[in-house]
């Protein structure tokens, strides 16, 4: 009892100093809550950072000694023909896959955005294929795509379509796209999710002053919906890029880089520097470069998403 | 109320303290060294596709009541990686169990004791596989020794066999008549392919001792000189025969890289469907009666070789009880019991003396006959150069057996690329 007396006593004699302290307990407490986060934070993603950018400086190897290197790995992965190849690859992939997934996303969502039963089962029908692992996910595409008896050749050799031998993946070009469309069926379901909230945060009095205006469903949905969920779109557009760019499961399941080394991605070969031939500074250096190019890209459609917006706030 | 939510507010720091330290402790922990009194215990990393050690090692406390064997299973992939940080952390295991493809890279960075006047000491030494025995010696030094192993061999469906007209008790002697009878098979129709590698055509398990088979090789002696030796003329002739046998279609579709989603290739062997096979006889387990055996894969010239796969042992520098893990390790090595247990799980016992004694028939025995003329590719660039599904080897081997490049061409440029990994490989040893 004598406890909870005393600081009602000199709350009353400072009553400054008093909202100051409880602000600071208040603080102190909030700190003492996300502790445990932090210290994951610090051990798992702050402590490993700091060694890659160390490890990045120097020549590493698995066993043998650790000597610093210096810029040496840098320069040297700014001349290694065979990385330019894999990250042009990652890109030519971020670039076909994006778009088409944003679009796919865009229209499951218009499809879902409604109520009732059946667009639920929909929309979970949709979303499912997020929870599956990507390493599960690809050995399924590959015995459906098998040639002879994968379901999908046997549907194409039905359809006139093909003999039914099709081996996807030792082509560079038709594995490229059979990863394209997995990689959009597995992953269009988390932008679905965003775009839809966002969509069903419009104010239904927006639609109908549309409408009153006269406008159609495409007028309504390019005037209205779209602009209003841009900041979801872009959210969108930001974790498509990035996750696309360190694309690596469904290429090292299905193609392992090959045929040729053709869809080796630059993932993929940082893993290979680092895990097959342990040049562990060098692959610390490739993850490094990465890093940037990523941040860059996700600092530019910030930007630029930003400045087209402009009026928005204003 | 107050004090109330003092209370709250300590147990919350208690916990959230609590989290902390468990976390950092967990970090860190795992080192019973230097127990007083009572058994040693000794910590055994094995890798994960290992399944007859922990057995072995209950048998072995069983007669060692002195020295209990802590057994940590380790993902393979990671195993070079994990062995690296607990060496960087000086924490390392007392005895290592891990792939036998490693042992010339452990043993070239200086991480591994030299057990040369132990194993010289062994009575069986001379009975032990000698590619294995070999794989672990570095300038004349013994660093590790092989515990379990397995060949590949040549199998054959005996009922096509018998359908297509061929004595279901002969197998081809070379790689001619592979082909002949190959291609007297698949004209049985129904879907019968002739002959297939299940995996990997024309890879180190199935393709490599075809060359040794008439000769070949692929490096020359492990060391800093070291280079590749790819278009070796044998290693050209196997890889023409395996583009001729491409061509020819007496192969299944799935032996073509990444059409194989898993196990279908082995399927279609179990089901029948394929007459004349490369591989190892785990791919067989349970229906050997179906298959007859050979003890290794032929060459051009009618002889035998097979790629020696399995497991090896040795002791880290810098074991807390070096004593104890060689008394495990020479048991693996030398007891019958551990050679039973081996058998049991589908592996051959190192002492091929004592393996072929427990063998109890052709089955067993042609599996125990194809590790006296196993091979090993003894190069600390292994997996950069070889083993990597990018690397030379692998590419340009199947740019010439599915897509018709000069086989010729295709090893030599394979040889140059092999030997600037080989040389960068050599330059990271300190």
């Amino acid at each position: 009892m004598v406890v909870a007396h005393a600081p009602v006593t000199r709350a009353v004699a400072r009553p400054g100093v008093g909202r100051r302290r409880a602000a600071g307990r208040r603080a102190a407490l909030g700190l003492l809550l996300v502790s445990p986060a932090l210290v994951l934070s610090v051990v798992f993603f702050l402590v490993p950072l700091v060694l890659l950018v160390v490890m990045s400086f120097a020549s590493w190897p698995l066993l043998g000694q650790v000597s610093p290197a210096g810029l040496e790995n840098y320069a040297r992965a700014f001349g290694d023909g065979t990385f330019a190849r894999a990250l042009v690859f990652s890109l030519l992939f971020t670039v076909a896959l994006v778009p088409l997934s944003l679009l796919v996303s865009y229209a499951a969502a218009v499809m879902v955005r409604g109520e009732g039963r059946v667009v639920s089962f929909v929309r979970t029908a949709f979303f499912v294929p997020v929870v599956i692992g990507f390493t599960a996910a690809a050995y399924m595409a590959s015995v459906m795509l098998m040639p002879g008896t994968g379901v999908i050749n046997v549907l194409l050799r039905s359809l006139g379509l093909s003999d039914g031998q099709t081996a996807w993946f030792t082509d560079p070009t038709r594995s490229f796209w059979a990863i394209v469309a997995l990689t959009v069926w597995k992953g269009m379901g988390v932008a679905m999710i965003l775009l839809m909230a966002g969509m069903q945060a419009v104010p239904g009095e927006v639609y109908d002053a549309a409408k009153i205006d006269g406008a159609g469903w495409w007028r309504r949905e390019a005037s209205v919906t779209f602009p209003l969920i841009r900041r979801q779109f872009a959210l969108c557009l930001i974790l498509a890029v990035s996750g696309t760019l360190l694309v690596f499961d469904q290429f090292f399941v299905l193609t392992k880089g090959g045929p040729s080394g053709a869809t080796t991605t630059a993932v993929m070969y940082t893993y290979a520097q680092s895990f097959v031939r342990y040049n562990l500074g060098y692959g610390a250096a490739l993850s490094m470069i990465l890093t940037a190019i990523i941040l860059a890209l996700a600092v530019f459609q910030l930007r630029a998403l930003r400045a087209g917006g402009g009026e928005e706030r204003s | 109320m107050k004090s109330s939510h003092r209370r709250r507010r300590l147990a919350l720091v208690t916990v959230a303290a609590l989290a902390a330290t468990s976390t950092l402790a967990a970090c860190g922990s795992g080192d019973d060294a230097g127990d007083e009194g009572g058994p040693v215990t000794l910590a055994v990393w094995a890798r994960d596709g290992d399944n007859s050690l922990d057995k072995q090692v209950a048998a072995f406390e069983k007669a060692h009541p002195d020295i209990a064997v802590d057994v940590t299973l380790v993902n393979n992939d990671q195993y070079l990686t994990k062995f690296a940080n607990s060496i960087r952390a000086g924490s390392v295991p007392d005895l290592i169990d891990f792939d036998i493809i490693n042992a010339p890279l452990l043993a070239t960075q200086g991480q591994l004791l030299d057990i040369t006047d132990k194993a010289d000491a062994l009575p069986n030494l001379a009975d032990v596989a000698e590619a294995g025995v070999d794989i672990g010696t570095l300038d004349d030094a013994v660093y590790s020794l092989p515990v379990a192993l397995t060949g590949s061999q040549m199998f054959w469906n005996k009922k096509l066999f018998e359908q297509a007209g061929l004595d279901p008790e002969t197998p081809p002697k070379d790689l001619a008549q592979v082909k002949e009878y190959a291609e007297k098979i698949q004209a049985l129709g129904d879907d019968i392919t002739g002959f297939s590698t299940i995996g990997g055509t024309g890879q180190a398990f199935t393709g490599f001792p075809s060359g040794w088979a008439d000769g070949g090789d692929v490096f020359t002696e492990a060391g800093p000189d070291q280079t590749s030796t790819f278009d070796d003329p044998a290693m050209v002739d196997m890889v023409t025969w395996y583009q001729d046998m491409w061509e020819s279609g007496l192969m299944q579709p799935t032996d073509e890289p990444n059409q194989d989603p898993g196990n279908v290739g082995s399927q279609n062997a179990l089901a029948g469907k394929v007459g004349i096979m490369f591989t190892g006889a785990n791919v067989f387990a349970g229906k050997e009666d179906e298959f007859g055996s050979a003890a290794g894969i032929p060459g051009a010239d009618g002889a035998l070789a097979s790629f020696l796969g399995g497991n090896q042992a040795a002791i880290p520098l810098g074991s807390a009880h070096p004593d104890e893990a060689w008394t495990l390790l020479e048991w693996l090595v030398t007891d019958r019991e551990a050679a039973t247990i081996n058998g049991d799980a589908g592996w051959i016992a190192p002492d091929l003396v004592l393996a072929e004694d427990l063998a109890e028939d052709d089955w067993a025995k042609n599996r125990v006959g194809s590790l006296a003329v196993g091979k090993l590719p003894k190069s600390i660039a292994y997996f950069a150069t070889i083993n990597d599904p990018n690397g030379p080897w692998a590419q340009n081997s199947q740019a010439s057996i599915f897509q018709g490049a000069d086989p010729q061409a295709s090893l030599e440029k394979a040889a140059q690329q092999a030997d600037q990994l080989i040389s960068d490989a050599y330059s990271q040893v300190g």
